[in-house]
């Protein structure tokens, strides 16, 4: 099929349609540094003493399975802002598959499905 | 100096989550010294000047200006970036630290000593601002001949329209791909008529241009019509 004839301002989108996939990219690798799973607390009886100890913990899943990972107090509030910034590549991964979409969709009219791969 | 009406529409030109990135860049100093360039310089003219202009791409540049050492306040950018909201991330392709807010990039640019002999690849570590940056020729002018707009708290430095304009005469010829080139042409076409020729002749004096790159000026000229004679070089 033959495509119409490009304009300079697709040629802009088409370079941000490429920028957004690097970005993207970039943005999955360094989600990987970041812990999995959710932040909660997990308590545990003591028969012995008739006492509560409350402890945090980072639930998440491995092999279909859900580990209850232990943390620390004195890690706590680091992990907690390491959730905190994992949850902001999250929203901002969403928003650039978003972004990815819509310029593709615009592009294919004019643009070969090899050039948008 | 802007009116203060006018400086309170420098605020309203960015959405809210650049603003929040400049309001926090101006709060540690950094647009004391430091530049924005690129696309975005343009909607600051539309309000500074009254340029039409409605063309942005996702990336925000910011030319740096390196301070000779032992004169260097010591500031953690990429925490400030982060405070504000900003992930930083590794451009495997350059090398390249950049910032990522939704829909858009921050990346920083330094002048190139070398005039433009480095490689591209070669990225500037500047380490008391704890970032790294793309040295690119010709953005000295940009950070000499440039001037604050907005309010006290919020505002940005911009180059004067003269500097950048005389910097995308020069660029345009250099860019290597086509989508680029036609951008800055239009740049310079709809920032042409805003130009003071006293102001314009401070800054092309300033330079030294050899004969390649003149030639190259003289090319840009052409294809906006407009008289080489006026830069005076």
């Amino acid at each position: 099929m033959k495509k119409v004839k490009s304009n300079w301002i697709e040629e802009m989108l088409f370079d941000e349609y490429h920028q957004s996939k690097d970005v993207l990219a970039s943005l999955e690798k360094k989600i990987e540094e970041y812990p999995k799973g959710k932040l909660g607390f997990r308590k545990k009886i003591n028969k012995k003493y008739g006492r509560v100890y409350e402890y945090p913990c980072l639930s998440y899943s491995k092999n279909s399975k859900v580990v209850n990972q232990h943390i620390p107090w004195s890690k706590f509030s680091e992990i907690k802002e390491r959730i905190r910034l994992r949850d902001e590549i999250i929203n901002q991964i969403a928003s650039y598959r978003e972004r990815i979409q819509y310029l593709a969709k615009i592009l294919k009219k004019s643009r070969n499905k090899e050039d948008l791969s | 100096m802007l009116k203060s009406s006018r400086s309170q529409e420098i605020r309203k030109i960015f959405p809210s989550h650049i603003g929040r990135i400049i309001t926090a860049l101006c709060y540690v100093g950094f647009f004391e010294r430091s530049v924005l360039i690129g696309s975005w310089t343009m909607f600051c003219y539309g309000v500074t000047l009254g340029v039409k202009w409605r063309l942005h791409t996702g990336d925000i540049d910011l030319a740096v200006q390196v301070i000779p050492s032992g004169k260097k306040p010591r500031i953690d950018l990429e925490r400030v970036l982060q405070e504000a909201g900003a992930i930083s991330f590794f451009s495997s392709s350059d090398g390249l630290i950049r910032f990522s807010i939704p829909d858009y990039r921050i990346e920083f640019i330094v002048h190139d000593y070398k005039g433009g002999r480095k490689r591209e690849s070669e990225i500037v570590t500047i380490s008391d601002l704890n970032i790294n940056a793309q040295p690119l020729p010709f953005i000295q002018m940009l950070l000499d001949f440039s001037e604050r707009v907005g309010t006290d708290d919020f505002y940005v430095r911009i180059p004067i329209p003269e500097a950048f304009f005389f910097h995308k005469l020069i660029i345009a010829q250099r860019r290597r791909r086509e989508e680029n080139q036609r951008k800055d042409l239009n740049q310079y076409r709809a920032l042409s008529r805003f130009i003071e020729d006293e102001k314009l002749l401070l800054v092309t004096k300033a330079q030294k241009i050899g004969k390649e790159t003149k030639r190259k000026i003289q090319s840009s000229c052409e294809i906006i019509t407009f008289p080489y004679e006026r830069l005076g070089i």
